[in-house]
């Protein structure tokens, strides 16, 4: 076989994607497993950088390295429990009874068996067309085009879905002192 | 050339000047540890592990930041492309960006930009 | 160029969202809790006379395919808009008593219904998917307002992690649908799948997605679990809201993505939606009936609701869509009523619990006598309009080959009557602890009496609204000569 610099960079970024993504689940401190979550999203943009995709890549770093991998570690540091801050303490006291087993082992490892199970069958029964040739251009320009002629309703939707963002996250989150003690 | 080879001597290079610096580092630098220099920053006291938790604030802006974070990244693809779409593309973000704008102007209004 | 005079055909829209903006500043400028609330009506009635006046009787697909307008789309879209109205009438006192942020409560409801209006108009799945998000994130928030109450937080925050899931789950079935058909727009993915399914596993992965997740926001077995503790934990005019409206776009988006886009599948999704409809109304009609709160009961009688309108979706001929969309509306209208009746006993029992409407007979003779009618409407005694649909819903069964489907559904309705008429009994045979009339605030009032008017013209005089609801097509006929 030739080599394929393409071929063995995707080799070795979906190599890093998948072990990073086994210790998200497998680390003992939560802290860590986010920290691998932030690698595997950047793994993960750099296989859509070697399939062309820059755009994908770039809005893959922006939000999900960047913003969501923030929001993780945010949401970690609100919570008190020694065992997700991870600062040496005893982990909290794991009941093991019948319906814990079932639920933290037998119940994940029936979800995880299916949806493999489907996606074995998807990717093994059938050939997937080639990719067309001609998206090797200049992705970027190709989304911004279609973005703002083809799709500008759903386009313009985001924003409306980007305002009801804002707003739920205000309701949901800000106390407003004053008007609501009056009511 | 491949056209992302640039981008991989990039990231060579940013892997390889710490590992080298910490490579030097620890070849030409002489050690004579004593109590004091091991204490962290070699200045006061060891800081205590952080108890309590993290004030929810943090993580609303954390929430904000992910909303900003996606309009820009909304606005990229058009940046690339404003001389080509011209005074159409321009209306077309500025109708997106005053109902993201309202939204902006009631969280300031409802205080979330402040810190206190 | 996109900017021409289809800006007109969803004029609607745009006034529904601009008349969010306008409530929500009317919420901060003001502080009368109820400007917002009128404003928002105002608006709804501006949006319904645009789109009964100007779009109605349109078919036409505008923006690259983006949005369609059809009968369809306006008789869903005018459903939503009254939904939102009756919600908006009934939520006065509610807002008021509660504290809730007026202006927002209007505002994300209003919102919602922009995003359910672009779910039930348009063909293309990415429009429909940021129309579902739009209602989506509406919903959490709303459902997360009563920030006193801690079963309202709980109801929010798991409601936020399963539609988050769902969410992902859809986006992922519409992206195997797209990469086998190699299209986003359900026309051209019909017609790629026309001449032959190469990839069937793919397309039959993609389909299950799209059911599951489609299912969390239809409330059915078993993707319902979010549903007893959002319609029990959410505000009152909220869990209205999601199990009218919030349902219905789930079900017109459902009807649309699989008779437009997959009916190449047709055999296998017949047979998900036949498995799904029987589990849903079976466990939803057995739970509810050991319920003894109130909310709760009325959350099952949801779940087994979904149940029967989607055996509309498992016949899916034509009959059988006029049936669902008749079943929605009639059901909305008898949903939105009651509630109307739980929000006023919750000012007094906040429990809501089902013993709470002893003596209401006699408390409050009207609101109980309307009541009663809500809940044979949802039984399905003539002369109510959920007899009607029932019926209707039945005979396209019947119609269809499926007589076993249909008697499934006889056999559930019979379940269903002794909870429903076990509500009736308390009211009327129950002594209550007091014999204190209750007086309900005008929006109560006027809700009830519109959800009872609505639920007996639906059951005495069907015609018209079959009429109406039969003239309606899901495949638009601009593309069933290409079809």
């Amino acid at each position: 076989m030739d080599f394929d610099p393409t071929r063995v960079a995707f080799i070795v970024v979906s190599a890093i994607a998948v072990v990073s993504a086994f210790r998200v689940v497998t680390a003992a401190k939560i802290m860590h497993a986010a920290l691998w979550l932030g690698l595997t999203f950047l793994m993960l943009a750099g296989v859509f950088l070697l399939m062309g995709a820059e755009f994908l890549a770039a809005a893959q770093v922006l939000i999900y390295v960047g913003a969501i991998t923030t929001i993780i570690l945010f949401g970690i540091m609100l919570s008190e429990a020694a065992e997700v801050r991870g600062r040496g303490a005893a982990p909290l006291p794991v009941r093991r009874d019948d319906a814990s087993l079932f639920r933290r082992i037998v119940l994940p490892a029936l979800a995880v068996l299916a949806f493999v199970g489907v996606m074995v069958v998807v990717y093994s029964q059938v050939s997937w067309p080639d990719a067309p040739a001609g998206l090797g251009g200049d992705t970027v320009r190709m989304i911004g085009r279609a973005l703002f002629t083809d799709f500008i309703i759903p386009f313009e939707l985001a924003a409306v879905l980007l305002l009801i963002a804002l707003i739920g996250a205000i309701v949901i989150a800000v106390r407003d002192n004053g008007r609501r003690e009056q009511g | 050339m491949h056209p992302y080879a640039p981008l991989l001597i990039f990231i060579g290079l940013a892997l390889l000047i710490p590992v080298a610096i910490s490579v030097l580092y620890s070849l030409v630098s002489s050690r004579r540890p004593d109590p004091v220099k091991s204490t962290p920053y070699e200045s006061g006291y060891p800081t205590p592990p952080i108890e309590g938790r993290f004030p929810a604030k943090f993580y609303f802006i954390a929430m904000l930041f992910v909303i900003f974070d996606v309009e820009a990244a909304a606005m990229y693809s058009w940046a690339v492309l404003l001389r080509e779409l011209g005074a159409y593309g321009l209306a077309a973000m500025a109708l997106f960006l005053i109902v993201f704008i309202l939204g902006d102007l009631y969280v300031w209004k409802k205080g979330g930009f402040d810190w206190t | 160029m996109p900017v021409d005079g289809s800006l007109r055909l969803i004029l609607p829209e745009i006034i529904v969202a601009g008349t969010g903006l306008l409530a929500l500043t009317a919420g901060l400028v003001s502080r009368r809790s109820r400007l917002p609330g009128f404003v928002s009506m105002l608006g709804l009635a501006a949006a319904a006379y645009f789109l009964l006046a100007e779009v109605a009787g349109e078919t036409t697909q505008i923006w690259s395919g983006t949005v369609l307008v059809d009968g369809f789309s306006t008789l869903f879209k005018a459903v939503f808009l009254g939904i939102a109205a009756l919600i908006a009438l009934v939520s006065f006192d509610y807002i008021e008593r509660n504290g809730l942020p007026a202006g927002e409560f209007h505002l994300l409801v209003l919102l919602a219904t922009v995003g359910m209006m672009f779910m039930a108009g348009s063909l293309n799945l990415i429009t429909i998917y940021i129309g579902l998000e739009c209602l989506a994130l509406a919903s959490y928030a709303l459902t997360g307002m009563l920030r006193g109450s801690a079963k309202s937080t709980e109801a929010s925050l798991k409601y936020i992690l399963i539609g988050a899931i769902s969410s992902g789950v859809i986006l992922f079935g519409m992206s195997l649908v797209f990469g086998v058909a190699g299209s986003v727009h359900l026309a051209e993915i019909n017609a790629a799948l026309a001449g032959g399914t190469p990839m069937l596993p793919v397309l039959l992965a993609g389909m299950v997605f799209l059911v599951a997740g489609l299912g969390v926001k239809m409330a059915a077995v078993p993707f319902h679990m979010w549903a007893p503790d959002v319609y029990h934990g959410a505000p009152a005019p909220v869990a209205a809201f999601l199990i009218t409206a919030s349902e219905a776009a789930a079900f017109a988006a459902a009807l649309r993505i699989f008779l437009v886009g997959l009916p190449a599948i047709q055999e296998h999704w017949t047979t998900v939606f036949v498995a799904l409809a029987v589990i849903t109304m079976t466990f939803g009609n057995v739970t509810a009936i050991v319920q003894t709160n109130m909310r709760r009961m009325l959350a099952y009688s949801a779940v087994a609701q979904a149940g029967y309108v989607m055996v509309g979706l498992a016949v899916a001929s034509e009959r059988a869509v006029s049936a669902m969309i008749y079943y929605l509306i009639a059901y909305a209208f008898a949903t939105i009523g009651a509630f109307a009746v739980v929000i006023l006993l919750g000012r007094y029992h906040p429990a809501e619990d089902i013993a709470d409407y002893r003596g209401l007979g006699r408390r409050a003779p009207l609101l109980a006598l309307t009541l009663t009618v809500f809940m044979l409407s949802f039984i399905g005694i003539p002369p109510t309009a959920g007899f009607f649909g029932k019926f209707y819903l039945f005979q396209s069964a019947v119609a269809a080959g499926m007589p076993w489907l249909a008697l499934i559904m006889v056999l559930n309705s019979m379940v269903s009557i002794p909870y429903y008429w076990g509500v009736v009994q308390t009211m009327y045979l129950r002594e209550g602890e007091t014999d204190a009339p209750l007086p309900a605030p005008a929006g109560v009032r006027w809700t009830a009496a519109i959800g009872l008017a609505a639920t007996l013209i639906l059951g005495l005089f069907p015609d018209q609204v079959v009429q109406l609801v039969s003239a309606v097509q899901v495949v638009p006929a601009l593309l069933s000569g290409g079809l």
